[in-house]
């Protein structure tokens, strides 16, 4: 439902949960200097307001509402990057109190309209969003998709962290901020997403009057296909690590809106996806190298990345094995066994977003960007008339981009 | 079968225990597609010597049961999950210092995967070959927490505190113990720990209860079980001082990490423990958290950042509060821990703060019956402790000023162990 030119309603009802769940997604172009300050500018929304011009305020403010949760963090959609800003309340039947989601929408109000953009919330801000980007950098496992992005998708929005980056936090002012900001609420494209025991008229109600987004032209473009000239790279690098992470990404050239994405996502779950997978059943069941690997599609870039974590003396040996599972899967060596086990997991997993307010947000929200209306029950049909033969063809239409291995430097005597 | 009806709540659950002693429990959760079966023997990490009623003592290596947990998925045709992916489930499990636990979750009939799960768990089928071959994996996965920093701090901080408790050691044991676990060792674990007269079955699901109760039961009547045997863990004589009062070690990290962890004596009454517990984590969030306004201060300060929190975690045998944080101002977080400890020994609570941090745990126990994971997690562990799911709640609710007032007076927080993990020197 339209709002607003470029702002929406939607409102997915529904009584199975407990609570009432509302989330409001700013998207615009996924850039490098302004990924970092929207980043640290979602970080500043949530902590304090105006009204509630204090942690303490804020937090009894939320427990006055049963214990509200907020956030707010970016999210990185292909091109484009959402700054998504959440907030869940109980069904007012169990507070007794009829006015529960209009408090809610009140409390959004200050957040959104009137924010505290000040040197002090700036500052506390920076120093957090600082720590969360190097704790990240810390965490091994983490560490390597990060540097697989980076190296193997430069050039492209696939190398732009949607959390932020170091250098460029450094110079960020609060002036940035505040002009982002206002970027942000005049121009960005609003999607205002609620799931739960709720009424779209009562809700359009609402918008009116605590969302009132002046109408916006500007459009942006999210789900791409990855590709720049680069040949395949193989990088080490050496840390203390007790494990040896690997990180290997390939370009799909496949978009989630074409014909052949569904044939990828059960190319994808026979290769890594599921423990009945080529990946899980080879290189940990068989040759016990690992505990945990997995396979993975960055839908929105059209790439597919695999990592897990093994001794050092076996990094080649799992590397190898990786590309030979991937490799069978382009030729064909599988049977029909797998693809309907394959099959049966995602139309499982499928199924199980519509018993997830997280899942459904998503689906949702997926739906208006690609600007169609795709229920669960129209993907599952997709998925079900993959054929052998489009399997083959989307995995061939891979190339492998980018191997990163993190490991433990030799030991000199 | 019994039927169960919370009114506060809305909602409802199912039990009957059955002839062979396997206790059954049916929450029903009209509306939703999946459904979430769970089956857990409270064999956990802390049970490493036990008698049987022969008296008859077994000593176990470190990390006996996830090590069981693991070889469980063996079967006469190779591997369990094989089968659940055959008819479309999700089959995984988990080791605590309590408990092991098996479940899988399908949007499919749930029939299938459900004899499944009784049928592995219900029978052990290893072979030597397989046992060796395992301990590859399971030491991969051992190296795996222990390069995630913030799972380091936690192991390192129970191995500070206890001296003789099984908590010292990490749940999964280490590459040592792991290596020295033998078939023999597991088959006996197996047999003593895993009879249905002291586990439980948890299912979450929309499907009809009477049709799964059967299904149950005939799975049940068709196998035969030796008549169970009652078996102890042999307790240990746990000091009340701390195994070490500092530590240090170093890892790959930007910013130094800190635990300060505070000895308590266990509590046996599980409805008292809970109190207890409750009214201290009230303490906890009413000074370490948000709601204090020195908070803003000590984060200005860069004494804390968004990594910081404290818990209380109290057993029969055990107890600690723990407070961690990230920081380079080590001793200033090691006063405001102290001056945070004053207050709460001093039980500085308002009766405003009081009632606001009920609504908020009231709002939060609500959510979590959306959670199927939550819903049987917290089932068997309550089961297993004897406490009535409902009744375990509302504990809360009934605590006072006065009881808070109690319990803080009545702590001891002289056995304190330091935990930092530093930067590694390059």
């Amino acid at each position: 439902m339209k709002i607003n030119e470029g702002v929406h309603l939607q409102v997915i009802p529904t009584n199975k949960f407990k609570d009432i769940g509302v989330s409001i997604r700013f998207m615009s172009d996924l850039h490098k200097e302004r990924a970092t300050i929207r980043s640290l500018l979602a970080l500043m929304l949530c902590d304090r307001c105006q009204k509630f011009d204090s942690k303490q305020k804020m937090s009894t403010h939320q427990d006055e509402l049963y214990g509200a949760t907020l956030s707010a963090q970016t999210i990185g959609y292909g091109a484009s990057q959402v700054l998504d800003i959440r907030s869940k309340i109980i069904h007012p039947a169990y507070a007794k109190e009829d006015m529960l989601l209009d408090d809610l929408f009140q409390f959004l109000h200050e957040i959104i309209f009137s924010p505290l953009l000040d040197e002090a919330v700036f500052h506390e801000s920076k120093k957090i969003l600082q720590a969360k980007i190097e704790r990240l950098e810390d965490e091994p496992a983490q560490y390597v998709v990060r540097k697989g992005f980076q190296i193997g998708g430069e050039g492209t929005p696939l190398e732009i962290s949607s959390l932020g980056d170091l250098e460029v936090l450094k110079k960020v002012t609060l002036e940035d901020v505040r002009n982002i900001y206002q970027k942000m609420i005049e121009e960005d494209n609003i999607h205002i997403l609620v799931c739960g025991d709720v009424e779209e008229e009562e809700l359009a109600k609402r918008c009116k009057q605590y969302m009132n987004f002046d109408s916006r032209k500007s459009k942006y473009s999210s789900s791409y296909r990855v590709s720049n000239n680069r040949k395949e790279i193989y990088k080490e690098e050496y840390r203390n690590v007790t494990q040896s992470n690997i990180m290997m990404l390939w370009f799909t050239n496949t978009a989630i809106n074409d014909d052949d994405y569904y044939a990828l996502r059960v190319a994808n779950a026979m290769f890594g996806q599921y423990p009945s997978s080529y990946l899980f059943q080879e290189v940990r069941e068989k040759n016990s190298l690992c505990y945990s690997i997995s396979s993975n599609l960055i839908t929105f870039d059209g790439a597919l990345g695999v990592t897990t974590g093994v001794e050092k003396e076996q990094i080649q040996h799992a590397i190898d094995l990786i590309k030979t599972q991937f490799q069978r899967i382009c030729e064909g060596d599988f049977d029909d066994q797998l693809i309907e086990i394959s099959k049966t997991m995602i139309m499982n997993s499928l199924l199980a977003t519509k018993d997830s307010m997280g899942s459904l947000l998503a689906l949702s929200y997926q739906n208006a960007v690609l600007s169609r209306n795709q229920q669960v029950e129209d993907i599952i049909k997709q998925i079900q008339k993959v054929s052998r033969e489009e399997i083959i063809a989307v995995m061939k239409k891979c190339e492998l981009k980018m191997t990163f291995v993190l490991t433990k430097e030799e030991e000199h005597a | 079968m019994r039927k169960i009806f919370n009114e506060h709540y809305q909602e409802t659950y199912y039990e009957e225990t059955l002839d062979n002693g396997l206790h059954v429990v049916l929450w029903h959760k009209p509306d939703y597609e999946k459904s979430l079966f769970m089956m857990a023997t409270p064999l956990g990490a802390m049970d490493l010597k036990q008698t049987d009623e022969q008296g008859k003592t077994y000593e176990f290596p470190a990390g006996i049961a996830h090590f069981l947990e693991h070889k469980m998925f063996e079967i006469e045709q190779g591997d369990v999950m094989d089968l659940f992916s055959n008819v479309g489930a999700n089959v995984n499990a988990f080791t605590s210092y309590t408990e092991t636990a098996y479940y899988f979750t399908t949007s499919s009939d749930a029939i299938k995967p459900l004899h499944l799960l009784l049928d592995f768990v219900q029978e052990l089928h290893i072979s030597e070959q397989s046992v060796e071959k395992e301990k590859g994996i399971i030491i991969q996965e051992l190296n795996m927490y222990k390069q995630m920093s913030d799972q380091r701090l936690l192991m390192e901080t129970f191995s500070s505190l206890f001296q003789e408790h099984p908590l010292k050691f990490d749940i999964g044991g280490d590459t040592q113990s792991v290596s020295s676990t033998t078939l023999q060792q597991l088959k006996d674990c197996y047999n003593i720990n895993y009879h249905p007269g002291s586990m439980v079955l948890v299912g979450v699901t929309s499907d009809d209860p009477n049709r799964i109760m059967n299904e149950i039961k005939r799975n049940q009547e068709s196998k035969s079980f030796a008549k169970i045997q009652k078996v102890n863990t042999v307790s240990w004589e746990e000091p009340k001082e701390v195994a070490r009062q500092e530590y240090t070690f170093y890892m790959d990290v930007s910013i130094p990490k800190v635990c300060i962890a505070f000895k308590l004596e266990g509590v046996k009454d599980p409805y008292e423990r809970l109190k207890r517990e409750w009214c201290m984590k009230i303490m906890l969030d009413t000074h370490f958290s948000s709601l204090n306004k020195d908070f803003q201060t000590w984060l200005d300060n860069g004494i804390l950042n968004d990594y910081s929190g404290c818990e209380v975690d109290l057993g029969s045998d055990y107890g600690f509060i723990l407070f961690f944080c990230e920081t380079n101002k080590i001793e200033e977080f090691e006063q405001i821990v102290m001056h945070t400890v004053r207050k709460i020994k001093n039980a500085e609570i308002d009766t405003f703060v009081l009632q606001q941090l009920k609504k908020r745990y009231f709002g939060q126990a609500i959510r979590s019956l959306n959670s199927f994971d939550d819903i049987a997690i917290s089932f068997v562990r309550n089961y297993f402790h004897k406490v009535d799911y409902f009744k375990g709640i509302d504990v809360l609710y009934d605590i006072t000023e006065k009881d808070i007032q109690e319990v803080c007076e009545s702590l001891c927080f002289d056995h304190k162990a330091c935990i930092y993990l530093k930067p590694d020197k390059k």
